[in-house]
């Protein structure tokens, strides 16, 4: 009796399981809002419901599910990315090979060309003029791949060069405008100028980190760019004779002029800039939300970014961030790309 | 009767058997299997059967060796420091006759803290204004990058990492010291023993076993340093932190080059069997030489 009883429970744990690896879409009445006849879509997004992100996200899904209400019902599932990017792009990868790829997922801008090229999003359905327009041409530019428009941004992004306006207004410096940006020589002059003054308050004049990954290439690629150089060819496949050019050489020995004159710290320091112990700052456009919710203290303005003594007049900035596209599983492209619409 | 045991026992461990199997033995498998591949995570529609071309090519790649050398590096500061360390400790605390449970723990905790919060931790402490550069600010000593520069990060993450792992090692010489017959120290001290005879002529034999264990298990596992470089310096500066696993990883997951990848992971594996069975072999051949010897000596 004993021992049909351990078979019994040995049989059940091992049918429960199996039974766990077993995926399913689910019905109608299985979620709340999902009615009969609707249409089930999946979209995957980069982050935790509990973000403003996420929320902003949560949001969009619901105001397109009573925009669409009776046609299709799309059902939101947050993947979390962690530090190094994994945990998100995990998933994808796990999809791809397994299968279960959502009907519209969020891409990183980089990414977007490689998916494209291996089949793992697909062309979006047509959009109208009106629809195109009110995306930023970068953005589209972002997402088109040979001529076909794969993936829609959710957001743009910049780099912004930032000043303490304190210490600006104390070292009697003054901020140019838009089309007068410092040069590479001017702002070595103003570094200069204010060693004198950061040393005092046991900062440095900038506050210019070179984090490790992608980061220090966003940042950073405008001085590479304004100086003439760039980072690889047109098609992304030679580096030999870019990377290694003159120009793009010139813009690294900016850098190491920067710190070899000890106007910026060797090693990167933590809120250097934060605590007010620095005059610059390179960051992403998040930082302005940073300084203020958590550092109000600090009187926060932006300088056009430096540009090298040879600029040409053209605009250079880092841009591109997330965006939405439709995978090669999806059966549906129509709906793929309304949702893939939501902002 | 037995049978009965037997079928039981299977019940038992079916379960984790099939488990076992589907995730551990199956990949293996399929790893050994797509190393002889291009196998491109992103569109595995494109595999190719390449055969040893992975093979050749992986030792032509400066990046796979370096991580290689790095790896060893790591290797060769952390075993004797963790080792040594332990012994010393565990010896120490046997000794004590305050507090012992007070330092068993303290030497402990660090082990059952994640790798990644210790990492994170240390990043604090090693930065330019972090408490280890205020401490050597006070015997006038400039600030040091520590894992901001090429030299000094490898060392610094090692040390790291052997504060970390030492606790547990120190563990099992306790418990090792403490079997040991205290007759046999009785022993030595009516012939008038030195504390260092002692320690070299009792201790140590006692000892011999958990040393070969500690020795080996510290080594496999330095070998397989990866969550300290990836989340203190990404594998720099100028890949000096870069190591064998985070390769692997590299090019497997962020690349998408599986075949390549899976060539790495059979070289490694391959590389640290062959090394614990020179272990073995060196630490057993000791033994036997010594054991040899008494018998002489009886006779």
């Amino acid at each position: 009796m004993k021992r049909r009883l351990l078979y019994l429970t040995v049989t059940l744990f091992a049918a429960a399981c199996l039974s766990g690896c077993h995926q399913k879409d689910p019905e109608p009445g299985d979620i709340a809002g999902y009615d009969e006849g609707e249409e089930y879509l999946s979209i995957w997004v980069h982050s935790i419901e509990d973000t403003e992100e996420g929320q902003a996200y949560k949001e969009s899904v619901e105001t397109f599910n009573e925009a669409y209400d009776g046609q299709y019902f799309a059902d939101i599932e947050f993947v979390p990315r962690n530090d190094s990017g994994g945990g998100y792009s995990d998933k994808v990868n796990a999809s791809v090979m397994a299968g279960g790829l959502p009907d519209v997922l969020t891409v990183d801008g980089p990414n977007i060309s490689a998916y494209a090229a291996n089949g793992i999003i697909q062309p979006l359905a047509d959009l109208t003029e009106e629809e195109e327009s009110e995306y930023l041409p970068s953005i589209i530019e972002q997402g088109t791949v040979n001529d076909d428009l794969y993936a829609l941004g959710v957001m743009e992004s910049r780099v912004g060069f930032y000043y303490n306006k304190d210490i600006i207004e104390e070292a009697g410096i003054e901020i140019p405008d838009a089309d007068h940006p410092w040069t590479w020589s001017e702002f070595l002059d103003i570094l200069e100028e204010l060693k004198p003054i950061m040393d005092e308050k046991g900062g440095y004049p900038l506050d210019m980190t070179f984090p490790v990954g992608e980061t220090s290439i966003y940042y950073y690629a405008p001085f590479v760019w304004s100086g003439g150089g760039e980072l690889v060819s047109d098609d992304g496949l030679t580096v030999d004779g870019y990377f290694n050019s003159d120009q793009t050489k010139a813009a690294m020995e900016y850098f190491r002029t920067i710190v070899e004159n000890g106007y910026m710290s060797q090693a990167p320091i933590d809120n250097l800039f934060e605590s007010g112990r620095a005059a610059f700052k390179f960051d992403g456009a998040w930082e302005v939300n940073t300084i203020y919710t958590s550092y109000p203290d600090i009187n926060l303005g932006v300088a056009p970014y430096i540009v090298s003594d040879n600029w040409d007049g053209e605009t250079y900035t880092p841009t591109g961030s997330w965006a939405f596209a439709a995978s090669s599983e999806t059966k549906d492209i129509e709906g793929a790309t309304a949702l893939s619409t939501i902002s | 009767m037995k049978k009965k045991n037997s079928i039981l026992g299977m019940a038992f461990f079916g379960p984790a058997l099939v488990l076992l199997t589907l995730f551990l033995f199956l990949p293996m498998l399929l790893t050994l299997g797509f190393s002889f591949t291009d196998y491109f995570a992103l569109n595995p529609e494109l595999t190719h059967f390449v055969e040893l071309e992975n093979y050749i090519n992986i030792f032509k790649d400066d990046l796979f060796v370096q991580s290689f050398l790095n790896t060893v590096k790591f290797v060769i500061i952390i075993v004797p420091l963790q080792c040594i360390g332990a012994l010393v400790l565990a010896l120490a605390i046997n000794k004590a006759a305050h507090c012992k449970k007070y330092f068993k723990v303290a030497f402990f905790v660090p082990v059952v803290m994640s790798l990644a919060v210790v990492s994170t931790l240390w990043m604090q402490i090693y930065s330019p204004e972090g408490i280890l550069n205020t401490l050597l600010g006070n015997f006038g000593i400039d600030p040091q990058p520590f894992i901001h520069s090429a030299d000094q990060a490898l060392p610094s993450i090692a040390i790291m990492s052997v504060w970390q792992g030492v606790g547990y090692q120190m563990i099992i010489f306790l418990g090792g010291l403490q079997n040991i017959n205290p007759a046999l120290y009785e022993a030595a001290e009516m012939d008038h023993a030195s504390g260092w005879q002692k320690f070299k002529d009792i201790t140590l034999p006692e000892l011999k076993p958990l040393c070969i264990f500690v020795f080996i298990t510290v080594t496999i596992g330095a070998f397989r340093m990866l969550v300290q470089p990836m989340v203190m310096t990404g594998g720099g500066p100028d890949h000096s932190t870069y190591t064998l696993v985070y390769d692997i990883y590299e090019t497997g997951t962020v690349n998408w080059e599986m075949g390549l990848a899976s060539t790495m992971a059979i070289v490694f594996t391959v590389f640290v069997v062959i090394l614990t069975i020179i272990q073995n072999v060196l630490t057993k051949d000791k033994e036997e030489r010594k054991h040899g010897n008494k018998k002489a000596k009886a006779n």
